[in-house]
């Protein structure tokens, strides 16, 4: 604790007798090893910054963010003023969150989302995992939690420990997201095979199983990506109907 | 198909061979030979286009709901890469140009909506129809 600024940056140090600041995690204890990050090392995260820093430092390196934080006993003396860490907490961040460390990077784009490391890690989620949780701030769900866990390797998101439970056994996500699967629909158009195979089983609400139309006429309008239209009369058939039709086609043939 | 031996050196009347079961297909043109599949809920019923898997044939499959089935298009004979090379045809026995309709009735009833047509890379032409669903309970 009285040794001397030179220590400050000597990651590989057990116990570093020396750190000049301290990160908010004051329950660090919790944090697991990380493959890259030694022990007694943390990440900074801007928005967990709880206290104010003189501008500069002795050795006049205060904006580096990844801190010693051995020193337990003097919380109070803490972190460098947010503005200056912004910078240099995203880019040790980035680098760091590919080997898994407990925050990830914060897009610019979204400094209103508060986001943070779990206040209890669960004990089921396995070592080198991140896991973080995030308060919405917009939206009729404003002020509502959603817990993420980060895979180490990739960096990759899951929502839930069903999800990770699943990727941990057969390395894929459970099933995509409702959002992604929209998207896909613009691009299979009629292809059942690819599109709806949630849907099997369960009963398209909206189709007619009734009434027939005479005829159905099923145009090739592409022929590279085996995309086919259908018309009755002259009428092309809408997009959304056409998605009832495919589940309704995935229903009866399964 | 499956055509023995090389017939690069040949001159225009290729030395075709056939074999296996493309040695039992009629001397016909390719183009629309049907084959009718059926299972409990549905029909497969495929048809040979050869070379018409392409934007300009306009390839039309027309459903009804008694189970007729009316397939139909263009046949362009393909863009010669050197199109201002004039051929004088020797052999012609592939399907020459022009509209080509084939119409075929698969064995009972379908729900017209309910099909799905697969165009596959090798040129047939895969319908799969279902058959008329009871609405569910």
């Amino acid at each position: 604790m009285s040794s001397t600024t030179s220590h400050l940056f000597e990651y590989d140090d057990e116990d570093p007798p020396e750190p000049e600041y301290f990160v908010a995690d004051d329950d660090g204890d919790q944090i697991p090893p990380d493959p890259l990050l030694k022990s007694g090392t943390f990440i900074l995260e801007p928005t967990t910054l709880t206290t104010e820093l003189p501008q500069t430092t002795q050795n006049g390196v205060a904006a580096d963010p990844v801190q010693i934080s051995g020193d337990r006993e003097r919380p109070e003396q803490c972190t460098s003023p947010p503005g200056v860490s912004k910078s240099t907490a995203e880019r040790v961040t980035s680098s760091a969150a590919a080997a898994g460390a407990e925050s990830t990077p914060r897009k610019k784009g979204q400094p209103q989302v508060a986001s943070g490391a779990l206040p209890e890690r669960p004990s089921w989620l396995p070592e080198g995992w991140g896991a973080e949780c995030k308060v919405r701030t917009s939206g009729a769900s404003a002020g509502s939690f959603d817990k993420y866990y980060i895979e180490p390797v990739s960096g990759r998101k899951f929502r839930s420990k069903v999800e990770v439970e699943y990727f941990l056994q057969t390395g894929s996500k459970p099933n995509k997201k409702r959002s992604d699967a929209d998207a896909d629909a613009d691009a299979n158009g009629n292809r059942p095979e690819k599109s709806g195979s949630k849907k099997k089983k369960s009963a398209p609400l909206n189709f007619d199983f009734k009434n027939l139309p005479e005829k159905v006429r099923w145009v090739l309008t592409d022929a590279v990506k085996d995309q086919w239209t259908p018309f009755v009369g002259d009428k092309i058939i809408p997009k959304s109907t056409r998605q009832e039709w495919n589940a309704a086609f995935q229903f009866s043939c399964s | 198909m499956n055509v023995g031996g090389s017939v690069v050196a040949e001159q225009l009347k290729p030395a075709v061979t056939l074999t296996g079961t493309a040695k039992d297909g009629s001397g016909g043109p390719p183009i629309g030979v049907v084959d009718i599949g059926e299972s409990e809920r549905s029909y497969l019923c495929r048809v040979s286009l050869p070379g018409l898997k392409n934007n300009e044939s306009n390839i039309n499959c027309e459903i009804e709901r008694d189970g007729k089935v009316h397939v139909y298009g263009v046949v362009t004979g393909g863009v010669l890469k050197d199109p201002w090379t004039m051929y004088e045809m020797k052999v012609q026995e592939l399907c020459p140009s022009g509209r080509f309709s084939i119409s075929f009735n698969l064995p009972g009833p379908v729900d017209p909506r309910l099909a799905s047509p697969n165009f596959r890379s090798d040129g047939i032409l895969e319908i799969v129809v279902s058959k008329p669903v009871s609405p569910p309970v």
